[in-house]
């Protein structure tokens, strides 16, 4: 039994673990999956609003720095003879904006001047100084600021450039186009920003904040990262070869074209999410990199208080468990004890009846059963030879279990007591009657039956104490003796039990029973009756002998009963003559 | 299962079955209903369908309070399979039947 609970324990634990487990990781899935997507999502919208912040600061910034030269293009439209006139207008230019770092006049040689001009005014500490750009040194005409815009007849912003013999800086420069009434190109109006204050004014934008920010020249080179610096060696396709990282490859070719868009990048020092966005006006792209680990780390942080909540959860469900499996463990020894404690009162029961139960002799032959309904049982029978003279009873107290059992026990050794004394079955009674009652006040009383047969003469002699009477079949024919109608024993005291006699010839059988057998019932709760017992005696044949014809009684009820639950002692008692 | 009345008489109703799974609370309702017996008992066992002997007690029981208050017990309604109960135990010795 313990082993059992043993096992239901484990089971228990089993199912705890099997239910709650599948359950836990499901949900921490689900949580993980919202999360993340909310968290993704907000990085999202912040990196977007970051970069068309940065977006629209830089292009305020190249507006600002550059439409001077619009205003200077125009007026020498207006009056192209009078190119000279917009000098002045440059240099002040430069000088009122800290961001100018530098602006030239270049006009066409071929179209206009027929002889090359390239004046040029730049920032040198405070002062604005100005210089010639001119051929073999400074072959204007040879540059991108210069090739492209008279190419295209547009604007433009040139690829970042170190201008040696120029500025002799890092640069990038704006070029409008002069063009005349007949769209003929007669030159540019430049104005260069340093890429230094370009990279710093960018990196201000974004301090303070998440995520690292950068800004790709068409190329794929880095005008600005967050140290600060530019640095026109580094090509992002080039480093993102040599760390072998496809995603970044894939992003800085996306660059090149200007493409937008948002790539999951492992780095040598984690893994980062990069939103790009193309900045036309420059052919750019600002980038934004993100660590996942930062974006992470709420949701790693909510991962581990659950598993802590999961795992103080299984640990009380246990806990629980083995407490109540513990309780459960003293119940069952409890019950087990009672148990046992109860096997052991059946067992001492059963000494008190008799230890033979059958009685075999050339005249008569006798069998007995008592079968308690529980454990234990309140029925009770007896048997004893004197001389030639056969004495039986059967006895039933009221009520049932430990109790009844008790009583039983008392009321069997006062009948043999009694039966010391004599063999008249009233005496027997009256004797047990007053014996019990001097003891017991218990309000319990036992129903008897004592029967005495003269077995030279076939005379029987009998007196009930409110018990069913006997069953006889004599010369053929089954019969009840005259019932006595009397108290049981143990009932009131001033009550005098009677004999009566009954004649009997040799191949008689009686039968002394208990009610548990006329009251054995059926599962629709019908009484199995005297009547049935009657029935099973008259199809005895005569040359059954006392056990033959119990087993057929016994055979009889249970077949009637068909498994019920018997509910009441059974007992029988069979004398065959 | 149990009921009782008290008028002219003491009227113990007892319906369906008695025995050893209710015995027990049946002697209970009897004991806390009825503080004194000042008048005769009736015990109505008509609608009674069966009686065991556990439930003959409490009826002996009745019947003893009854007497050593000196008054009388009374049974009403045996017939049947109850009836030959009452009878064959010799119940009926004791109990006046009307």
């Amino acid at each position: 039994m313990t082993f059992k609970v043993d096992n239901i324990q484990k089971k228990i634990v089993l199912y705890i673990v099997i239910i709650t487990i599948p359950m836990f990781l499901t949900s921490l899935f689900l949580i993980q999956n919202y999360v993340s997507s909310e968290l993704l999502k907000s990085e999202y919208r912040q990196a977007k609003l970051i970069n068309i912040n940065t977006l629209k600061n830089i292009e305020n910034f190249l507006e600002q720095t550059s439409e001077f030269t619009k205003k200077a293009a125009y007026m020498i439209e207006g009056n192209p003879e009078n190119y000279r006139a917009i000098l002045p207008f440059l240099k002040e230019s430069i000088s009122k904006n800290s961001a100018r770092f530098g602006s030239a006049l270049a006009l066409d040689s071929l179209n206009y001047l027929h002889k090359y001009y390239c004046k040029y005014y730049y920032r040198n500490g405070d002062s604005i100084d100005k210089k010639w750009l001119m051929p073999p040194s400074y072959n204007y005409s040879e540059y991108d600021w210069y090739r492209v815009p008279k190419a295209k007849k547009k604007h433009i912003w040139s690829e970042p450039y170190f201008d040696k013999g120029g500025g002799n800086v890092f640069m990038s420069t704006f070029s409008f186009p002069i063009l005349d009434r007949k769209q003929k190109f007669l030159g540019v109006v430049t104005a260069d920003i340093e890429l230094n204050t370009l990279s710093k004014r960018i990196q201000q934008l974004n301090k303070g904040k998440n995520g690292a920010l950068f800004l790709f020249s068409k190329k794929g080179f880095i005008l600005s990262r967050p140290d600060s610096f530019f640095n026109l060696k580094k090509n992002v396709i080039a480093y993102a070869n040599s760390i072998h990282s496809q995603s970044l490859i894939k992003a800085g070719k996306d660059i090149t074209k200007g493409i937008s868009g948002i790539y999951n990048i492992i780095l040598p020092d984690g893994k980062y999410t990069l939103h790009t966005m193309y900045v036309s006006r420059t052919s750019w792209t600002i980038g934004i990199f993100l660590k996942d680990s930062v974006l992470f780390k709420p949701l790693k942080n909510l991962k581990i208080y659950l598993l802590i909540i999961m795992l103080a959860d299984l640990f009380l469900i246990l806990l629980m468990v083995i407490l109540v499996s513990k309780q459960l463990k003293r119940n069952v020894a409890k019950e087990e004890k009672a148990k046992h404690e109860l096997e052991l009162a059946n067992r001492i029961q059963q000494h008190f009846l008799p230890k033979i139960n059958t009685l075999k002799d050339e005249e008569f032959s006798l069998d007995g059963l008592m079968i308690p309904a529980k454990e234990v049982g309140g029925d009770f029978y007896g048997y004893r030879r004197v001389d030639d003279k056969l004495i039986f009873y059967v006895g039933d107290v009221s009520g049932k279990g430990v109790p009844a059992s008790l009583f039983m026990m008392a009321s069997q050794m006062l009948m043999e007591d009694a039966m010391d004394e004599s063999c008249d079955p009233a005496y027997i009674l009256n004797r047990v009657n007053q014996k019990i009652l001097k003891i017991s006040t218990t309000g319990m009383f036992a129903t008897m039956i004592v029967g005495i047969i003269d077995l030279s003469t076939y005379m029987l002699t009998y007196s009930i104490a409110g018990h069913p009477p006997l069953i006889i079949k004599s010369e053929g024919g089954i019969f009840s003796p005259i019932p006595i109608f009397a108290l049981p024993v143990a009932a009131f005291e001033e009550i005098h039990y009677q004999n009566r006699t009954a004649k009997l010839t040799k191949g008689a059988s009686i039968i002394a029973f208990s009610d548990g057998v006329s009251e054995a019932e059926n599962i629709h709760l019908e009484l199995y009756n005297t009547d049935r017992i009657a029935k099973v005696l008259q199809n005895c044949s005569d040359d059954m002998d006392a056990s033959a014809i119990k087993d057929k009684l016994l055979q009889n009820i249970r077949t009637y009963t068909n498994g019920n639950e018997q509910n009441d002692d059974i007992t029988i008692v069979v004398v065959k003559l | 299962m149990i009921d009782i009345n008290n008028d002219k008489l003491i009227t113990i109703t007892i319906t369906e079955r008695l025995d050893a799974t209710n015995a027990d609370e049946a002697r209970e309702i009897i004991e806390n209903k009825i503080s004194s017996i000042d008048k005769d008992v009736l015990i109505d066992v008509d609608s009674l369908k069966y009686i065991s002997s556990a439930g003959l007690q409490i009826i002996l029981y009745i019947a003893k309070e009854a007497k050593a208050a000196g008054k009388q017990t009374f049974l009403h309604g045996a017939k049947g399979e109850v009836g030959e109960i009452f009878r064959l135990s010799g119940f009926l010795t004791f109990l006046k039947e009307i």
